[in-house]
């Protein structure tokens, strides 16, 4: 097990170095740097400080590591167009994008485990076709076009939500079913299939033949045993948190992360989008360095 | 059990797995039930528990559990059965045991269930009875996953599972077929001595005639959704009296005459388009004129003893 | 026992036998109607169509503007025209021939992306697949890079970075794109390396790349075949996020999702200006993927888990 973490760890770095590599890299390679990171109509002063700081004048693995080791210190640099710490800005702008990924996280989760398991029991029933259309419509309905329906449909018709920007608990509800159908219709699917493979189990027969009641049987029997391919799903449900963000928060003008980062993309405040990028990418690899150790702790069969 | 018909409505049309079958078994007896594979001998079982998968159902027929016809009551009432009064044993260890649930848990399932145990008491009774199924060091392997056991230990803990509750009725559908020789010996012994000692009755599935020789007290011959043929299994053996039964036997190697053993030629009928003739006639070297015609009706042979034949016993001697 | 246990085994053999002349039967019946592959497959025919005959079928240009004609509704509300069945946006440009162009805008996308994705994919997967070694551990760490970014996030900065264009947003999406091909493809060759046929290649001499080109790739095809079109919704998907961002196809241009995008301002007052395109998006993938999961069925059910 120990040895199993560790390897696993050892590819999280490799992994999390290449990135740093890429990110480093993406502002080098499109010419110069000075003009990528730097408004057309800042002065001149704030190119010699800026190109000092990049110690431009060194090789390029010096740049990097001087880079690198900045990013490892927490400086993340300042954005050029607002001139505010970037660490700042996302500290600012983080705790509303975690509150809309948490409800959509939740609703992936209950909705999607939950209809999942009982599509599969009931195959072939009302609750299967429904969960079936609904997952197929989400795999592909464009996101930003399903967000706008909503809006038309709920927010300027309906008049029961509003249409968007924070407000009050209201306001969460609209993007982050949003944000949460794709990865709904994912899990929907892979609980489906995976329960219907166990569900044909023996040892599923077994369980009924000694008398367990039917919830448990699906729910403790079945379940625990369908869960351990979905896990490794829920790798993917973060990923489409993280692409998702990007376009809900600019439909619903929602005020986080993903909005900050497509307006610093679009200004070229590229400080801001190195560090969202690298903390993006962090957090997946991280959160599937967690899942493998997870699965390895759930799943009896690989502890060692 | 009387006349039970498990039918199968699938696509293609009817499939008729179990069509009127009949027997009996009495406390202590051990029953066996012979036949090739797709004879319907398992779905039987599935049938007795009213587990049947979709898209099978019970369609008719009767079960008697201590005068109460099971294919009635509620469907609380027949899980308060399945697991105490009727308990069963599948085919294969390596898939029957949940993997993600330590033994001991899976053992004292039941227990907790049907009989209310919890804690210390659960603990003892479970250890209680993976010793009897001899599981070495019991106390020690109850937090053991199936992975980490052999097959034939995975098979013990299925008996144990089985029996926990003390059944009235143990159905062992092929219990040892995934179980090597030696291995087998062993767990059919061990099934003979816990039935000596809680005096359950067991129906033995199996297609393997040596098994039911060495087990059983009376034997129940199927094929193709049918008993074609019943009787204690001295009587059945020594004196065959269906075709089938006979092809069957002579399947069997013997010591002295490993030279002519023989296979049985042609393939069962498709239970899809059962004949209203004698199912076996394609394949039965004696077939008759009659046999093609309507479905023979079970012949008293002598007390005990009954054949679904025309010609019970008029001809097998001759070889 | 061994006697019995040949007739079970034949009399198991014996029950596919007998299926078999009934599903020969049912082929025989020929044309039966089958809501998949038939519907969807009929739309992408039609699309394909409308792509390749955009300027003979479109009434208006997709970026002529009539100032004068801005955010007409469709004929069948009120205030509409028979003139502009489907409406036009704020700058009076007809709906209908830009969701015309459009589709073969998003066409020509997906499919230059499938094809240059699926090639670079497969050949990089199957090398890593074949050799093994070292050679494959490098190739996947790369991989799980390049999965492991947030694609939109990154196909954005892209876009920035080189700027907008039309070559441009295919070589990105190609960019986040292979690396999910080469990861599957990898596993398929890895599993084929080992065969028998391959090591029988191998004692009769075969060169690494004959054995590559004749005994891996024929068998690897159907994954290939099933991936290229599972893959064409989300590409499609993929390029209409970036345009509706505004990052990728730029305008005057009529791709689908920035159609979407100009009439998100105009909600309240215009529905009709979102409505549309962002159904054309959703139809021609709700197409491409039962089309898909069909071909997937058929080909190659182990893809199942995609």
């Amino acid at each position: 097990m120990g040895r199993y973490i560790m390897g696993r760890a050892v590819q999280g770095l490799t992994s999390m170095f290449l990135v740093t590599i890429f990110v480093f890299g993406i502002v080098r390679l499109s010419g110069d740097p000075l003009q990528m990171l730097l408004p057309e109509e800042a002065p001149p002063e704030q190119y010699a400080e800026m190109k000092k700081l990049l110690y431009l004048d060194k090789p390029i693995v010096v740049q990097y590591w001087k880079w690198i080791s900045r990013v490892v210190r927490g400086d993340l640099g300042t954005s050029t167009k607002l001139r505010i710490p970037v660490m700042e800005l996302i500290g600012e702008r983080l705790p509303n994008t975690l509150q809309l990924a948490a409800v959509a996280f939740a609703f992936t989760l209950t909705l999607g485990l939950a209809v999942g398991v009982y599509a599969a029991a009931w195959r072939g029933s009302v609750v299967d076709y429904v969960a079936r259309g609904f997952a197929v419509m989400g795999q592909a309905a464009p996101s930003f076009w399903s967000g706008i329906i909503f809006i038309l449909i709920f927010a300027v018709y309906l008049r029961w939500l509003p249409a968007g920007g924070k407000g009050g608990l209201s306001s969460i509800i609209l993007p982050a079913f949003t944000l949460g159908w794709l990865p709904v219709a994912g899990v929907m699917r892979m609980t489906r299939s995976s329960m219907l493979e166990v569900l044909n189990s023996e040892y599923i027969k077994l369980a009924r033949i000694k008398g367990v009641r039917e919830t448990l049987v699906l729910w403790k029997h079945g379940f625990k045993n369908a869960a351990l391919p979905v896990l490794t799903y829920t790798a993917l449900i973060f990923i489409a948190m993280i692409n998702g963000s990007v376009i809900i928060e600019t439909v619903f003008a929602w005020p986080g992360i993903g909005r900050l980062v497509l307006e610093a993309v679009l200004n070229r405040d590229f400080p801001i989008v190195q560090a969202v990028v690298l903390m993006f990418s962090t957090w997946y690899i991280l959160g599937n360095l967690f899942i493998d150790i997870g699965y390895a702790y759930l799943n009896p069969r690989i502890r060692y | 059990m009387e006349d039970l018909r498990v039918y199968f409505f699938t696509s293609r049309g009817i499939s008729r797995a179990v069509d009127g079958v009949s027997f009996h078994v009495g406390e202590g007896e051990t029953l066996g039930v012979v036949g090739e594979s797709g004879c319907g001998k398992s779905v039987t079982a599935l049938g007795i528990l009213r587990l049947v998968p979709a898209p099978g159902r019970v369609v008719g027929g009767r079960v008697f559990l201590e005068g109460e016809d099971i294919t009635k009551v509620s469907e609380a009432h027949i899980r308060h059965i399945r697991g105490a009064k009727i308990s069963m044993i599948l085919q294969d260890p390596m898939t029957s045991l949940n993997p993600v649930f330590s033994i001991g848990s899976q053992v004292g399932e039941s227990i907790t269930i049907h009989q209310g145990l919890k804690g210390r008491t659960l603990l003892k009774r479970v250890i209680e009875m993976l010793k009897l199924v001899r599981i070495p060091a019991a106390e020690s392997r109850i937090t053991d996953y199936p992975h980490q056991m052999s097959g034939g230990m995975r098979q013990r803990v299925a008996g144990a599972i089985g029996i926990s509750c003390e059944p009235r009725v143990l159905i062992c559908d092929e219990p040892t077929t995934a179980l090597d020789v030696t291995i087998q010996a062993q767990y059919l012994e061990l099934l003979k001595e816990v039935q000596e000692r809680t005096g359950v009755a067991l129906i033995f599935i199996t297609h393997d005639m040596g098994i039911i020789a060495r087990m059983c007290d009376r034997v129940v011959v199927m094929y193709a959704g049918r008993v074609v043929e019943t009787g204690s299994v001295r009587d059945v053996f020594l004196d065959a009296n269906q075709p089938y039964t006979i092809s069957l036997l002579k399947c069997l190697p013997r010591l002295e005459g490993v030279a002519h053993l023989e296979s049985i030629e042609g393939q069962p009928p498709d239970p899809h388009t059962f004949p209203p003739a004698c199912r076996f006639a394609p394949r039965c070297p004696k077939v008759q004129p009659v046999c093609n015609e309507v479905y023979p009706e079970m012949v008293k042979v002598k007390e005990g003893h009954m054949a679904a034949c025309y010609f019970p016993g008029d001809w097998h001697r001759d070889k | 026992m061994n006697g019995l246990a040949r007739i079970f085994r034949r009399g198991n053999a014996s029950a596919e036998i007998a299926a078999a002349p009934a599903v020969m039967a049912a082929r025989r019946r020929g044309f039966r109607f089958q809501f998949v592959p038939m519907v969807p497959g009929a739309i992408i025919l039609l699309l394909l169509f409308t792509a390749i005959f955009a300027n003979l079928l479109a009434p208006f240009s997709p970026v002529g503007t009539t100032l004068a004609d801005s955010m007409t509704p469709p004929s069948w509300v009120e205030g509409g025209t028979t003139k502009y069945l489907l409406g036009t946006d704020l700058f009076g440009r007809d709906q209908i021939s830009r969701l015309i162009f459009g589709a073969r805008v998003s066409l020509s996308v997906s499919l230059t992306v499938i094809i240059l994705g699926i090639g670079l994919g497969t050949t990089i997967g199957m090398i890593s697949g074949f050799f093994a070694g070292k050679l494959d551990s490098f190739f996947m760490r790369v991989v799980d890079m390049n999965l492991s970014f947030p694609a939109i996030l990154i196909a954005i900065v892209m876009a920035v970075v080189f700027g907008p264009s039309f070559r441009n947003v295919i070589l990105i999406i190609v960019f986040v794109q292979w690396a999910r091909v080469a990861r599957i493809m990898r596993g398929e060759s890895l599993a084929l390396r080992t065969q028998d046929f391959v090591t029988l290649a191998r004692v009769a001499g075969a060169s690494n790349r004959r054995i590559i080109m004749r005994h891996i790739l024929p068998n690897v095809f159907p994954t290939m075949l099933v991936l290229a079109t599972l893959e064409v919704g989300s590409v499609i998907l993929f390029e209409a996020s970036l345009s509706f961002l505004g990052v990728g196809i730029p305008p005057p241009q009529p791709s689908w999702g920035v159609m979407v995008a100009d009439g998100r301002g105009q909600i309240a007052t215009g529905w009709w200006i979102s409505l549309f395109p962002g159904a054309c998006i959703f139809f021609t993938c709700l197409s491409m993927n039962s089309v898909g999961d069909w071909l997937r069925d058929r080909l190659d059910p182990r893809l199942r888990t995609l």
